[in-house]
């Protein structure tokens, strides 16, 4: 039997107004490269980093959010490196003391279980620039072939890195307590925790255990994990080269390994052994940070309620199931539609259904927000109301639905406009399943010689001939009779 | 706890610093260091028991600034400065990256 122990490092981008240390703007994404630089961020000799009081209350807010103890003092140092994303040749960051510590999450692992992750660390740094690597094909300025380009927009933009212990036992809860992280970071608004934008990083820390004789293999890093699905699937590979390395008695090397999205393999980047040491040393240029009681306090007041406590709240208060409180919570906007919603109707699990069915699926397929529909609370309350008239059909009420959501119309407008009206007329239906009858003589065999299921068939008929208007438990009960009775 | 000086560390040292040392080098280098490093341990004979940590020699606090926005006037100053540009990007021979 295999123990699998997994610690996260994740590095989430600080939405601030400006980088950590200077004024430049810090929401540079997309914007054309080295714009957004200056003498600070470039590391140009005799300039001073100030840092931002922003970047200080969404660092210290994050680790209130993660039920950090913040330190009274942190200091900055320097980590020192050597490569062309970085001028200055150092990184500042919280090396010796961090901002906080001993945090944990509570990770919902499906079933109504939580698992308990601590977090080790919470610090804040600044972030290097980009580096792009061109094929020969590309020519520089000056006639050159080949290269790799620099973009240092990103550089200097605060990040807080967040280590958790190493709690996590299966690749799955890494990816969840990874989603969990970045619901927290978003619901406080310190990060867009947009992963795909470089906003949200993560690297991971595998090791794997033998619980039979209790032997351990060496610590495997993985880095440069951009998305939720790759956390889960390079964890997995990991898993299974590990393992299988252990049962064929060889040697697991302690190295850094990188997911590599063409192969969807790991794929080794460094050996440990020759990483370089950074020595680290305190930044001269920045005094020790303090943070008192009460601008912890003034911060906590600012935390809103976070998802962990809002699910819990949704379940209890609107009697919801795990799964659907779950993915309401999950976005911020769709829960605040969704509390306005219910707060008219007081029907929860029916405008939980049309929210985390049909509107999630319509947003996907369109590639929308909740913010970006045009759909309003009046809109379900008025369509739950025609339901219930018996006004329209289930599947008339569906298509509306899509309607509201791009159009943003009134469903009794849709309705009217569209003459989308119920048919209870049984002389309709019954018509339009006597015409089925006739053009489908086999069918009417198969009922009558016991094959019950074909009469989804003439109601379906129905459905097509009403355009979708006809009250479907009537077009059941209509066909039924006709069918056992001719 | 004073530290082992041997060969090894002294050739991490050399290499952390980007410098090689002939073999005569090497040992005097070691002799210098534990000369250093026993001076220093005169430090341990200092009573600190019960006195507040220095965590920086700078008494001032830090001040933080306002978060207000602003290009730098002269970003193109700093262009210039780029050995070779392909658009606006720093452009450097090929590097066999690994980030």
């Amino acid at each position: 039997m295999f123990k699998t122990v997994i610690g996260l490092e994740i590095h989430a981008q600080l939405s601030t107004p400006t980088k950590a240390f200077c004024s430049c703007p810090a929401d540079t994404f997309g914007d054309t490269e080295n714009t957004a630089i200056c003498p600070v961020c470039t590391g140009q000799p005799g300039t001073i980093p100030v840092l931002g009081e922003e970047t200080v209350r969404l660092s210290v807010m994050s680790a209130l959010a993660l039920n950090c103890q913040v330190s009274e003092i942190s200091c900055f140092d320097r980590k020192n490196y050597f490569y062309p994303d970085l001028p200055k040749g150092y990184q500042i960051t919280q090396y010796f003391r961090p901002l906080a510590r001993n945090g944990f999450i509570e990770v919902r692992v499906g079933n109504g279980r939580k698992s308990h992750i601590r977090i080790n660390r919470i610090h804040i740094e600044e972030d290097a620039g980009k580096t792009i690597h061109e094929g020969a094909s590309s020519i520089s300025a000056s006639g050159k072939q080949g290269g790799t380009l620099v973009d240092l927009n990103r550089c200097g933009i605060p990040l807080v890195e967040i280590v958790t212990e190493p709690d996590i036992t299966s690749s799955r809860e890494a990816r969840l307590a990874m989603e969990s992280i970045r619901d927290i970071l978003r619901y406080i608004g310190v990060c867009t925790g947009d992963m795909e934008k470089g906003a949200l990083r993560c690297d991971a820390n595998i090791s794997v255990i033998n619980t039979r004789n209790g032997q351990s293999s060496n610590r495997v890093e993985v880095k440069n994990i951009n998305s939720f699905r790759f956390v889960e699937k390079a964890l997995d590979y990991e898993y299974k080269r590990i393992t299988q390395a252990m049962k064929d008695g060889k040697e697991v090397v302690k190295e850094t390994r990188t997911w590599d999205l063409a192969s969807k393999t790991t794929i080794t980047m460094r050996k440990k052994e020759e990483e370089s040491d950074y020595r680290y040393f305190p930044e001269p240029d920045l005094p020790p940070l303090r943070i008192t009681g009460s601008y912890l306090e003034e911060v906590k007041k600012m935390l809103p309620e976070l998802p962990d406590e809002k699910i819990d709240r949704f379940m209890r208060d609107y009697a919801l199931p795990e799964h659907d409180a779950v993915v309401l919570v999950s976005d911020k906007e769709l829960s605040g539609f969704f509390e306005e919603t219910v707060k008219v109707t007081q029907r929860p699990k029916e405008v939980s259904n049309w929210l985390t069915g049909d509107l999630l699926r319509i947003l996907k397929e369109r590639d929308m927000t909740v913010g970006q529909s045009e759909l309003v609370p009046d809109h379900i309350v008025d369509l739950l109301r025609l339901l219930d008239s018996r006004t329209i059909s289930i599947s008339v009420a569906k298509e509306i639905f899509s309607e509201c959501v791009r159009l943003g119309k009134m469903p009794s407008n849709i309705v009217e406009e569209k003459g989308l009206q119920q048919v209870d007329d049984e002389e309709e239906i019954e018509s339009a399943i006597r015409q089925a009858m006739k053009d489908n003589p086999k069918a009417v065999d198969q009922y009558r010689a016991g094959k019950k299921a074909v009469l989804s068939y003439f109601i379906g008929a129905v459905m097509r001939r009403t355009k979708g208007r006809a009250d479907p438990a009537v077009a059941g009960s209509v066909a039924r009779r006709l069918l056992e009775d001719d | 706890m004073k530290p082992d000086i041997n060969e090894d560390l002294i050739r991490k040292l050399e290499r952390l610093a980007m410098i090689s040392l002939a073999e005569d080098e090497r040992e005097k280098l070691t002799a210098d260091i534990r000369r250093i490093l026993d001076f220093m341990q005169s430090l341990d004979e200092v009573d600190v028991e019960g006195i507040e940590e220095m965590v920086s020699p700078v008494s001032r606090p830090m001040e933080t600034r306002e978060e207000i926005p602003e290009h730098f006037f002269d970003t193109e100053s700093i262009i210039k400065m780029f050995p070779d540009i392909s658009k606006r990007y720093l452009r450097l021979p090929p590097i066999k990256g690994d980030e």
